[in-house]
């Protein structure tokens, strides 16, 4: 079975089936991307489901000559399916700043209608403009970008099949198939700047070797924003595996007020020259 | 996998009438759990309510001691959509499809369960205008929230805490609770700005850099960018020094400082 059957996918596939009694199965398979033989699995779990005073929950009957499935929901179906807080929170954020969601909501009535109810329920501020001279582009017809990667100040550029806009702890991510290097690469949109721009191709720049850095801990409440995975502790020593020494740079330089790094030297060095760098300029005003 | 669908389901089901609900009637009710000795159901019940914690289910205990209702489980997580559901002027099915075609559309993967428990309370509050009590940086605090701002990829919620307008990383909140009362207060702030932004001591700075690095790098400090006719050239006004010392550090001397007022207060901050 290819397809992950979790307890979302049995959230979205009852979200899904329950708009209507009668389905053809090709409807279901496609539009949810299963096979016929997890559509049959998916089947026989809902409806071993009793609720109600041993009511049943989902009963079904296949028509094998129509290819069609006819439902019989119980009540609670349509009462049980919910939206979470966060979701509909994740969306109207996206809708608000996100271009590709912006340009939907522009020119859909009932997506205006549905961020209009949202919006009387979510008070968020700080909220960036857009920006009014950046060009607009459909998802599907993005096939380069040029990408500043965190530490960097230069852009490069790759060529991308998008595969999903995701929201994810980090902001907003362009994920997407790197096609000179046939992987699955995430991109920050706030990174991105330039989009189908082909003239002008900029070579990508290096390899990436992870990296260990050391930390002394200027203020213990920072470790609250970060991911206790990914860090460890010890004799008030932080210490943090990055993906590359741009990143380990990037995260050490923006963090600066509350842990120093010690080592390795290279980067030590680096974050030094850079504020010795800065003291100079900053020295020609008084 | 298959009972622990079920499972959920029938869980989900039980509290869908918004009803508080005791512990016994939880194990009477869900078959898997009837058979169970009390310890083996807890262990079973929690495992259950924190799986379905990931999806936005909140199973939480209540026990109000100033309330004659007897105590038990709630669920919360779906405050706003709950709320839809009672307007008689909103099509439910149209803002369920648009949901699904938007949900099917584009991935959402925030499912920090922390973060999703919080922003479901702290909503609920808002609009409810009940009070939040939580620890922070290792005091309690009871706050009247007023909305939330997003700055440098994190979230605040601004509340006023001892009649005084303030801002609250949602990273440091711990122990978020929701206040019994609604209808406590008015809101009273649209713009939640940041304590330091009222602040005189105010820098101001005439840079060209290219765009590209600046578009990506803005985030990074709360400032006011004065508009300019040349694309490179930027007049920048912030408080935020420990941001703008950041700044000009990731971007690394590609720019040319033309004029800083208070720079001062970004050379205290260099440790070199």
């Amino acid at each position: 079975m290819s397809k992950k059957i979790d307890f979302n996918f049995l959230h979205n596939f009852l979200q899904f089936i329950q708009t209507k009694d009668k389905w053809k199965i090709s409807e279901i398979t496609n539009n949810l991307d299963i096979s016929q033989k997890e559509l049959i699995y998916i089947l026989d779990i809902v409806s071993q489901i009793y609720v109600d005073f041993d009511d049943i929950f989902i009963d079904y009957e296949i028509n094998e000559d129509t290819e069609e499935i006819n439902f019989l929901f119980n009540e609670s179906v349509y009462e049980l399916l919910s939206i979470n807080d966060s979701e509909l929170f994740n969306l109207y954020y996206l809708l608000t700043i996100e271009d590709n969601f912006i340009s939907l909501k522009d020119s859909n009535k009932e997506i205006i209608k549905f961020y209009n109810i949202l919006s009387k329920y979510f008070s968020i501020d700080g909220l960036s403009d857009r920006d009014k001279n950046s060009d607009s582009f459909s998802f599907e017809d993005i096939k380069t970008i040029e990408y500043i990667k965190l530490g960097k100040t230069e852009g490069q550029t790759y060529f991308v099949k998008p595969i999903a806009l995701k929201l994810n702890h980090d902001g907003k991510i362009l994920e997407a198939l790197d096609l000179d290097e046939n992987s699955i690469k995430t991109f920050l949109i706030d990174r991105i700047v330039g989009i189908n721009v082909e003239e002008n191709i900029k070579p990508k720049l290096s390899n990436q070797t992870s990296l260990k850095v050391k930390y002394k801990i200027h203020d213990i409440n920072f470790l609250k924003t970060l991911d206790n995975t990914t860090y460890k502790v010890n004799d008030d020593i932080l210490e943090i595996k990055f993906y590359s020494y741009e990143n380990a740079l990037d995260f050490s330089l923006k963090n600066i007020q509350y842990i120093n790094a010690i080592t390795p030297v290279k980067l030590v060095d680096e974050i030094k020259i850079r504020q010795s760098n800065l003291l100079e300029i900053l020295n020609e005003f008084n | 996998m298959k009972n622990v669908l079920k499972r959920l389901i029938q869980l989900i089901n039980l509290f869908k009438d918004d009803t508080k609900i005791s512990t016994n009637k939880i194990k009477d009710s869900i078959p898997d759990y009837r058979d169970l000795n009390d310890q083996a159901f807890r262990r079973a019940f929690e495992r259950d309510k924190s799986l379905l914690r990931s999806f936005g289910y909140l199973i939480e205990y209540s026990n109000d001691k100033w309330s004659h209702d007897e105590s038990g489980y709630t669920m919360g997580g779906s405050y706003v959509f709950n709320d839809i559901k009672k307007n008689k002027e909103i099509e439910i099915n149209n803002f369920v499809n648009i949901y699904l075609i938007l949900k099917n559309n584009f991935s959402l993967q925030v499912n920090n369960d922390k973060k999703t428990e919080i922003i479901s309370k702290i909503t609920k509050a808002i609009n409810e205008k009940r009070r939040l009590g939580f620890e922070y940086l290792s005091k309690y605090r009871k706050v009247k929230p007023q909305g939330l701002r997003i700055f440098d990829g994190s979230w605040y919620l601004g509340a006023i805490d001892s009649n005084k307008f303030k801002t609250f990383k949602l990273d440091y909140i711990e122990n978020l609770k929701l206040g019994n009362k609604s209808n406590l207060f008015t809101t009273e702030y649209k713009n939640m700005n940041f304590s330091w932004e009222e602040l005189d001591d105010l820098i101001s700075i005439e840079i060209n850099i290219p765009d590209n690095l600046y578009q990506v790098n803005k985030n990074i400090f709360s400032h006011k960018l004065s508009k300019s006719d040349k694309k490179d050239f930027k007049l920048i006004k912030t408080n935020d020094s420990y941001g703008l010392f950041k700044f000009l550090l990731v971007c690394d001397g590609n720019y040319e400082i033309k004029k800083f007022h208070n720079s001062h207060l970004i050379k205290d901050l260099i440790d070199v």
